[in-house]
């Protein structure tokens, strides 16, 4: 039991860690330009 | 203009469509046969036990997920911007898909069954390992679709491919879960366990996913608006991929299951209201710009069908979880209301959607009929509510019917009531929802027929018999 | 976007991978990870029930009687018989006296006889059996039936039961065959107010605080039969005794160990679909154990251990038909069973229930018209009668009233549930 809880902690930081690291470099900015995009799929750009 | 190879979608999508009629045509029959009349035709490999199994996997496997990997192998390209990066390996995978579907799925009338929920494919066929090389043939989808979306044009993912891959991965974990690592625990609860976290993820994290995939690229290119949010939808596949893992034991509540398991499930089926509603708003926000397509587009009137349909089995689903809702309706007919509703009336209408969409394009022609696709809607429309309401009904009677027996405070009185209402007599006072029931499903299945016909004569004709709008 | 073409073609496909995809699949694998080790894993681990027994009897009953209780499921027209496989300093027997049976002995397996009322039950796991008395046993017991009529005189015992007399004898092997004339679905066991006579046991749970053992077996002996019957062979006491154990599988002879016959009747009920009908718990809810109860006490609820036997465990997720967990009690008729799998709607009006006539041979030629059941019949019927007829040792057993949860009270209220 004790062992579960400190394997979920360390489980839920490195997720953290995960989505800030992403956060940082910057994946979540202009995030709403992306729906567009399915309607330029057609042509070469 | 970047040419799309369509083969790989042609190859999924085209025979789901003839294999829909036939896993329809199968649950029609056992309507009539097992339950209205029952054991009217009888014999040791007609009889409902070991034909049941041939609609579930036929409708689960042959259809659903066939037209679903269909649908992804033709949106996943168009959303990077390639074409599918290997068109051998899909038409390998194909190949291996279908022959071990085809043996497998007719198999159980002689006595084929693995008796695991959903997971029935036998692992052998005399020398042919059937289920081993149905798990080969979806590595080798996964791994073209993947490659796919690693190699793209595109430098943004767009949700439908969060979905896409999200499912690629739980899929072949679930699968190999329920499918192959059941042999390897201990005998009895462990094995239940492992069985129905298997089934619930069938469906909350493969079916799902696929599914709103499929919306979320159908429902704005058929209505050419972009989607209302895409904040919205990522906090959506989030909370999907956070909560929907936890809550498989909700099939076992009241069982001989660790009260804390669950208790666990049960609190996270209720936490599902939260990705359910952010989808449903996303999809209603997004039509609401433009209420006339819904009029004007049969596949669109598919869609925000199924998304209310969807809404409905996501608002039952988690209700049903709760320990008192679930006296009444668990092991009656709302269940089997539930996943047709879950697996028809949401997953299927997005499918139909999608081939009405897809078909022309692959094909480059026009729907050969809208007409003929107005009935279909129609009679898909008003034979599934016949169909889920007189399950819900007659389910709901049922179950308060056996709640009955609990009534009073001594074994004495438990008893007298049991008496009173024997359990075959709460058997016989469902049969009028049950004949309500088939005459639902037989109208669905000529619905789906007219579709056929519609498809078929779109790609095989050669040019419009009339002038018909272009979807 | 026109950037990322002057790089070569492997930097474009790691640029594309680690944009998004990276964030996604490390994401994914974190969340179902920790879902997995609380959902899938840890359960077992918490709760000892998932793979403890629910009673010593449970165990003996799976690892020691059933693999060595044999039938002959029934073909072409021969009884059902049972056959116990007895070995050695393994199995445990117990020769015990009753109103209707008396034993004679050698000197030297006196010892062994439970005379009549005597409360102490005593087992050896010598292996001897009984017979008809023979040779020198004859004036023995002779001597031993004038003493009884002469004592039933004395009382004015006018009943008219016959005293049967056998002699028990040992027959110098390491293994042998006993036929049980009832056989039935509850082993004999016993719980208090006994004793084990041999130096060293070796029956491997004879230090559990109750024991499964064999009483007065009687060898297993058949003779040729050349009558119209097809068997080829009959039960003859003064026959042939049967070899070993290859003899009596062999097809001419044609028995099945009821562990067989459990796993089989566990894979005809997967492919069968009987599972898309019936349920195998009994809920933690009143109208569960009021309808696998019987007319004054209720059934007790399913526990996780009683499952831990079987290969494919199955819930269910309907009741078209009842449910299953409790049926080896509720109905242990084997002539009802048969009724039921050859027309449902007949034993159970009302039911939708399919008939499975692959279930038997040939058409009725019996006085019922029900078909003659094989081996298909005996493997589902054996499979059944495991369903709730082991929780716990039959004295403490809980259609005696004795459940120890006290399902009763709780559900009228006047206990609380731990």
């Amino acid at each position: 039991m004790f062992w579960m809880i400190i394997g979920s902690i360390l489980a839920s930081l490195a997720g953290l860690a995960v989505y800030i690291y992403y956060l940082w470099k910057g994946e979540f900015d202009e995030e709403e330009l992306v729906k567009y995009q399915l309607f330029r799929e057609e042509n070469n750009e | 203009m970047t040419a799309y190879d369509d083969r790989p979608a042609k190859l999924f999508i085209y025979p789901s469509i003839f294999f829909m009629l036939i896993g329809m045509f199968v649950g029609v029959f056992l309507a009539f046969n097992s339950f209205i009349f029952p054991d009217y035709f009888s014999g040791e490999h007609i009889h409902f036990g070991r034909v049941r199994p041939v609609h579930v996997s036929t409708v689960t496997l042959s259809w659903l997920l066939s037209v679903d990997v269909g649908l992804m192998f033709y949106f996943v390209p168009r959303l990077c911007g390639i074409s599918i990066w290997s068109a051998p390996l899909a038409f390998v995978g194909a190949g291996l898909w279908w022959c071990t579907l085809l043996l497998g799925t007719n198999s159980f009338p002689w006595g084929t069954n693995w008796g695991w929920e959903y997971a029935e494919l036998p692992m052998w066929i005399s020398w042919i390992p059937i289920k081993f090389f149905f798990g080969i043939s979806w590595v080798f989808i996964a791994v073209n679709l993947f490659m796919t979306i690693f190699c793209r044009r595109f430098e943004k993912l767009y949700v439908s491919l969060w979905y896409c891959m999200g499912t690629l991965i739980w899929t072949t974990f679930t699968v190999f879960v329920g499918n192959f690592a059941l042999d390897w625990l201990p005998g009895g609860m462990s094995k239940v366990n492992a069985s129905w976290f298997y089934v619930h993820n069938l469906v909350g994290l493969i079916y799902t996913p696929m599914g709103l995939a499929i919306v979320y690229y159908f429902l704005p290119k058929l209505a050419n608006i972009p989607i209302y949010s895409h904040r919205l939808s990522m906090i959506g596949f989030w909370s999907i991929a956070f909560i929907y893992a936890w809550i498989g034991t909700h099939h076992q509540i009241h069982g001989p299951m660790s009260q804390w398991l669950q208790t666990t499930s049960i609190v996270f089926s209720i936490w599902l209201f939260i990705p359910v509603w952010t989808v449903v708003h996303n999809f209603m926000a997004t039509i609401q710009r433009d209420w006339r397509k819904y009029v004007e587009s049969v596949p669109i009137r598919f869609l925000i069908m199924g998304v209310i349909f969807y809404l409905i089995t996501c608002v039952q689903g988690p209700l049903m979880a709760l320990r008192n809702v679930n006296e009444i309706t668990s092991k009656t007919d709302w269940v089997i209301g539930h996943s047709h509703i879950s697996l028809y009336g949401a997953f299927t209408f997005f499918a139909i959607a999608g081939i009405y969409q897809a078909v022309p394009v692959m094909s480059q022609k026009p729907l050969w009929s809208n007409k003929l696709a107005e009935w279909h809607f129609s009679l898909n429309l008003w034979g599934s509510l016949l169909f889920l309401l007189s399950l819900w009904i007659g389910g709901f009677l049922q179950g308060l019917m056996w709640a009955n027996w609990a009534d009073g405070s001594s074994y004495a009185e438990f008893h007298d009531n049991l008496m009173r209402l024997p359990f075959l007599q709460t058997i016989a006072n469902t049969r009028e929802w049950w004949i309500l029931r088939g005459i639902g499903g037989l109208i669905i299945l000529v619905g789906n027929f007219l579709f056929a016909i519609n498809i078929y004569n779109t790609v095989v004709l050669k040019k419009a018999l009339s002038p018909v709008q272009v979807e | 976007m026109n950037a990322s073409k002057n790089r070569s073609s492997f930097a474009r496909f790691m640029h594309s991978f680690e944009k998004s995809t990276l964030f996604l699949i490390l994401g994914i694998i974190l969340l179902f990870s920790t879902s997995i080790s609380v959902i899938l894993i840890a359960p077992r681990y918490i709760d000892s029930t998932w793979t403890t027994p629910s009673s010593p009897y449970q165990v003996q009953m799976y690892e020691i009687a059933d693999p060595h209780l044999y039938m002959r499921s029934i073909s072409e027209g021969s009884e059902l018989q049972y056959v116990h496989h007895l070995k050695k300093n393994s199995t445990l027997l117990a020769f015990k006296e009753s109103e209707h049976l008396r034993f004679v002995a050698p000197p030297l397996l006196e010892k062994y006889i439970t005379r009549y009322q005597e409360p102490k039950l005593l087992l050896t796991s010598q292996l001897l059996l009984v017979r008809e008395p023979e040779g020198k046993m004859v004036e023995e017991a002779e001597a031993m039936r004038k003493n009884l009529e002469s004592q039933k005189k004395e009382q004015e015992n006018k009943t008219k039961t016959e005293i049967q007399i056998a002699e028990l004898y040992d027959p110098q092997v390491e293994e042998a065959f006993s036929i049980d004339p009832e056989g039935g679905i509850i082993q004999e066991w016993v719980d208090e107010n006994f004793t084990i006579l041999d130096d060293e046991v070796k029956q491997p749970y004879h230090e559990n605080y109750g024991v499964i053992y064999v009483q007065n077996p009687k060898e297993f002996r058949i003779t040729p039969d050349e009558s119209e019957k097809n068997t080829h062979w009959r039960y003859d006491p003064a026959g042939k005794a049967v070899q070993d154990l290859e003899e009596l599988t062999s097809p001419s002879l044609g028995f099945y160990s009821r562990r067989e016959l459990i796993e089989m009747g566990e894979h005809i009920y997967a492919i069968e679909g009987c599972w898309y009908c019936h349920t195998d718990q009994t809920r933690t809810l009143i109208e569960d154990v009021v309808l696998n109860g019987s007319d004054s006490y209720p059934a007790p609820p399913s526990s996780a251990n009683e499952f831990i036997y079987q290969k494919i465990t199955f819930p269910g997720t309907r009741r078209i038909g009842p449910d299953v967990s409790r049926v080896g009690v509720k109905r242990p008729s084997r002539e009802w069973h048969m009724s039921h799998f050859w027309a449902p709607t007949k034993t159970s009006e009302g039911s939708v229930m399919p008939a499975f006539p692959h279930f038997f041979d040939r058409d009725s030629k019996q006085k019922n018209g029900v078909g003659v059941p094989n081996n298909r019949f005996e493997a589902i019927y054996q499979y059944m009668m495991t369903k709730g007829t082991r929780i716990t040792a039959p004295t403490q057993a809980w259609w005696l009233g004795k459940d120890p949860i006290q399902t009763k009270e709780i559900i009228e209220g006047q206990k609380k549930l731990q």
